[in-house]
């Protein structure tokens, strides 16, 4: 059997309606270079037939900024981190509806609120996070996310009866590999705040970094344990190391097996959505476009939190020469 | 067909059997999402039987405009009325230095380009010579010629003056070709092709897609080419220029772009085939899938009426791709 005899039988597999195990998602990983166009294209199958052509886009809004008690390696807005990033509290309920119109202007399917910080326990920003969240429903037709740390159930609740549709909590990286990004919550922790969001019933909306240093295994574990909470959207960041912190001299992942880390997820998450984040357009160049054609069915569109994105613009009109469609309010 | 066709096709090809035509065909009704697919069997054709160098060259356009044939895609036709620039042949001296220019940038192959039907009767045909032999003294490009139609006893002289590979395109089908060129004809090409192959220079042949031709038109084409066993392909996807008879067209869409080089590295397996001219345009950012779609050669810099991109750029899509830029030809 050669090497994409392999990529077939799995494809099929799941075209048929089943599921890969753990051990045939770690054999996608050693495939040779020559075969991942072909594990690329099957993915790509595989993501027209169960989600269709459909691309599922959003904004985010960095609505406070910096200042954050963790330790995320990764992150730019870690007080750990010595980084020249904005830092500035909550944002005043107008601009953070002028900013929510302005994602509607640029064809935003759905606008995420998102503040820095663990979460919202004792925090005295939630009630006017709740009032702009209820004003971005009367005066946009956008789907409304947001992404505040950990949550406990009344926030839970609160943030539905607020409108909120799907909340985004990143796991960031397998549980094997999360003590090495991050030392100053757990990783249960964060399992527990997606748990109580999915029992309210509220969409999850939960992935991480992929290029932090973590091995082939330790991304799949990820997905695995994505589809395990049956989260509906999986952002995938590729680390964007950015300068001041403790990640900021991580060697760059090949373009190639980051489109191979793309479509392998596809397989083990065949009718989820799999969305770009951060980093791509420094990761992958040119290649971009590929994650369209290699699993990929939503984006962040614009900028992210503290770097930025190549425009709106450029993004819809590749999802539209690739013949798939923005999905529309 | 369905992608166990696609499967099916490719796995003949790389046990190293020829597709023939009903098949290819086939290939090119395949469904949108078997697209990337079809690309990644043409990629894997191309990493086994053309290897992963990619064939980077830069043009020269020593005389441009005022041409006396009508092809209608063409910015330099005299029955066009465009802002291609016209000029004279540059002096050697200029020629060389705008060779250098794209040696500097990274180029390892150059061809020198002339407007013009061709070179029967052509004063500027010695000059020319010279002008090749200046290139080549003075830097370590491969050089190539496109000169036009060619007598034998022109091509002999070309071959005797160091050029081991001859541009001339076909531009399209036979079939098709009388709706693109009616000043001379398609039998013209096909002599000068065998002229500069009996001369002993290899071929640079290849045509323009998104004129308006049918999938069918594609297909003959490329099989054209795998009988006229040239070594280069370069394949221009049409840039409508403002004035040209084909300015109103509306080029093909980049997955339908893709699909066309793919089923070309389906039908020739083993020869350099080079994304050139309206790639920027067509393709937009799509050109990194392309690479991964069976395409080994790439023009890089200026086109002969329009600009191209930064090189750089080129070259770090090929890495990307995990291929290799050509650094030599010197064996």
């Amino acid at each position: 059997m050669t090497n994409y005899d392999l990529i077939f039988i799995l494809g099929k597999k799941i075209l048929d309606g089943q599921a890969i195990t753990f051990d045939e998602a770690i054999a996608l990983t050693t495939i040779e270079a020559t075969d991942i166009p072909i594990l690329l294209g099957v993915a790509n199958k595989i993501r027209e037939k169960f989600t269709g052509s459909y691309v599922d886009t959003c904004q985010i809004l960095n609505a406070r900024s910096g200042g954050c008690s963790e330790n995320c390696k990764f992150c730019a807005q870690s007080v750990h981190h010595d980084v020249d990033v904005d830092v500035y509290p909550l944002m005043n309920e107008d601009d953070i509806i002028k900013a929510a119109q302005k994602a509607e202007a640029e064809h935003a399917y759905r606008f995420c609120v998102i503040t820095a910080g663990c979460g919202m326990e004792g925090d005295a920003d939630f009630a006017k996070i709740i009032d702009a969240i209820k004003r971005i429903g009367t005066e946009t037709s956008l789907q409304r996310c947001c992404s505040l740390g950990t949550l406990e159930e009344n926030h839970v609740s609160a943030l539905k009866e607020a409108g909120i549709t799907r909340y985004h909590h990143n796991l960031e990286t397998s549980e094997s590999y999360f003590k090495e990004i991050c030392t100053s919550h757990t990783y249960q922790e964060r399992i527990d705040t997606i748990k109580r969001v999915k029992a309210a019933g509220l969409e999850v909306c939960s992935g991480g970094i992929i290029g932090m240093g973590e091995t082939w295994r330790q991304r799949i574990e990820l997905a695995f344990t994505l589809k395990e909470l049956n989260v509906d959207s999986i952002p995938i960041n590729v680390l964007n190391p950015i300068k001041g912190t403790a990640l900021e001299n991580q060697e760059k992942l090949n373009p190639m097996e980051i489109l191979q880390t793309f479509a392998i997820f596809r397989l083990i998450l065949p009718t989820k959505i799999l969305r770009y984040a951060g980093g791509r357009e420094r990761n992958l160049g040119e290649l971009v476009p590929l994650g369209f054609l290699s699993g990929i069915n939503g984006m962040l569109l614009g900028n992210y939190l503290t770097t930025q994105g190549r425009g709106a613009e450029q993004d819809i009109r590749t999802v539209n020469d690739l013949g798939l469609t923005l999905l529309e309010n | 067909m369905d992608y166990r066709g696609i499967i099916a096709l490719g796995e003949y090809i790389l046990q190293g059997n020829q597709i023939n035509y009903e098949d290819s065909l086939r290939l090119t009704k395949v469904a949108t999402d078997d697209v990337p697919l079809l690309a990644a069997f043409a990629n894997k054709i191309r990493q086994q039987f053309a290897g992963n160098r990619v064939d980077m060259c830069g043009l020269v356009s020593a005389r441009s405009g005022m041409c006396s044939e009508d092809c209608k895609f063409c910015a330099q036709s005299v029955y066009h009325s465009t802002n291609a620039p016209v000029y004279d042949l540059l002096s050697t001296k200029e020629i060389t230095m705008s060779a250098q220019k794209a040696e500097r940038e990274g180029a390892k192959r150059i061809s020198l380009v002339t407007s013009g039907k061709g070179m029967n009767n052509d004063p500027d045909f010695e000059k020319i010579i010279t002008a090749i032999e200046c290139i080549m003294d003075k830097t370590d490009l491969r050089v190539c010629a496109n000169l036009g139609t060619l007598t034998l006893s022109q091509a002999q002289t070309l071959a005797a003056s160091g050029i081991k590979r001859y541009a001339h395109n076909l531009e399209t089908s036979k079939n098709f070709y009388p709706t693109v060129c009616t000043t001379h004809s398609y039998e013209e090409r096909l002599a000068t092709i065998h002229a500069a192959k009996a001369a002993g220079m290899e071929l640079c042949t290849g045509g323009i897609i998104g004129m308006g031709e049918s999938w069918s038109d594609r297909i003959d084409f490329a099989f054209a080419l795998r009988q006229l066993d040239v070594t280069s392909i370069p394949i221009n996807i049409l840039n409508p220029i403002k004035g040209t008879s084909f300015e109103d067209i509306i080029p093909p869409t980049p997955l339908d772009i893709i699909k066309a080089f793919a089923i070309f590295r389906f039908i020739l397996p083993d020869k350099i085939i080079r994304p050139a001219g309206g790639r920027e345009l067509n393709l937009r950012d799509m050109q990194g899938q392309l690479m991964l779609s069976g395409a080994n050669g790439l023009i890089i810099g200026n086109y002969l009426t329009f600009s191209g991109r930064d090189t750089a750029a080129d070259f770090q899509m090929v890495q990307d791709a995990g291929l290799i830029p050509t650094t030599t030809y010197k064996d």
